[in-house]
């Protein structure tokens, strides 16, 4: 699990923005596995597996009460910023990046994690229970959304 | 923008600052669906358990006619054998929640079923058994079958809308955001 916990924390990263919020996620999709673990027979890669857990754990997850509600935008509805700020460093881009993706819905938040991570459209498919072709046009329209929320953060790279 | 190029700023990136496993399994504060439905269960079991011996208590010292210790014995008899059903349903169900390693299209499905197949028997449970509850303490106390009836009659439709409203309000808007992802996850682009 040591050798998959970064995968992990990103995960929590993508979908909660509290890091409160992000810790206790982390806490119950490392519950899930262990309770889970029974369920892997070796016939997939240990990670596909570690994915749908980690998944289904994160998208039945939501906010405690106290704090604020989740949000699930569908469309940007921010208008663009005048001027955009150019951004160069690749570290800095990421932070915007993470920024960007916290707007997005869950299933879009798992697409494009996915697709950060390197996973090919069938493995994605696999993992999110629809089809590759669906996986691809999806895919395409989340990379575009993304884009038009940075464009609306006021960045440009 | 090219997520290409992002991808290796992504490998790098080392997300230290969420600490791994720093707190014991956290059951009792868990923000999953799954596990607050169980653990609402639990507690809700318990709750029943404790009733049911009040309600004991209640029928034992009652004193009562041989009319209203007949009705007060039949409706204990028709409780015990409702929540006896209900209960196996409920552990059934209990063991049978939450799978968590299939596909995310199926698992949504799942959970979105119990979800609200759970908050279906919880609801008709309790609007089955209100009105035997009412007529088992009204019995305990009174011998007059008129206010006998309209105890039970007013616990039942009071049962109606506060179990519904309860439930409503409970798990209402979680169902509510999981049939949102089930209706996204099921849209063919």
């Amino acid at each position: 699990m040591e050798a998959h916990n970064g995968i992990l924390r990103k995960i929590c990263r993508i979908y909660q923005d509290d890091p409160i919020d992000q810790h206790d996620l982390l806490q119950e999709i490392l519950l899930q596995l262990w309770l889970s673990y029974d369920s892997f027979r070796g016939d997939s890669q240990f990670s596909s597996w570690m994915y749908r857990v980690a998944f289904n754990t994160a998208i039945v997850f939501f906010k405690k009460e106290k704090r604020r509600q989740d949000t699930f935008v569908t469309a940007p509805n921010n208008q663009l910023p005048e001027e955009l700020q150019p951004v160069r460093d690749k570290g800095e881009q990421l932070k915007i990046f993470y920024r960007a993706v916290q707007k997005l819905n869950k299933v879009e938040k798992a697409l494009i994690f996915l697709y950060m991570e390197g996973q090919s459209g069938k493995e994605i498919a696999a993992i999110l229970g629809i089809t590759p072709l669906n996986v691809r046009v999806r895919l395409g329209r989340t990379k575009d959304k993304l884009k038009y929320i940075i464009k609306t953060l006021g960045y440009e790279f | 923008m090219n997520f290409d190029n992002l991808k290796d700023a992504w490998a790098d990136d080392r997300t230290d600052d969420i600490p791994l496993a720093v707190r014991k399994i956290p059951l009792d504060e868990t923000a999953s669906i799954v596990a607050r439905l169980r653990r609402n269960m639990q507690r809700e079991f318990l709750l029943q358990v404790i009733g049911f011996v009040c309600l004991i208590v209640v029928v034992l010292w009652s004193p009562g006619n041989a009319l209203s210790i007949f009705i007060v014995s039949t409706a204990v008899f028709l409780l015990l054998t409702q929540a006896v059903y209900y209960f196996s349903r409920f552990y059934l169900f209990y063991k049978a929640v939450g799978r968590y390693d299939l596909g995310l299209r199926k698992s949504i499905y799942k959970i979105t079923y119990e979800l609200e197949l759970n908050m279906e028997i919880y609801k008709s449970f309790n609007y089955c058994i209100a009105p035997l509850v009412a007529l088992i303490v009204a019995g305990s106390m009174t011998t007059s079958l008129f206010v006998i009836f309209i105890v039970s009659g007013v616990a039942q439709i009071i049962s109606f809308f506060l179990f519904d409203l309860y439930v409503r309000t409970r798990y209402g808007r979680r169902l509510a955001e999981l049939k949102k992802i089930m209706e996204d996850l099921e849209t063919e682009e």
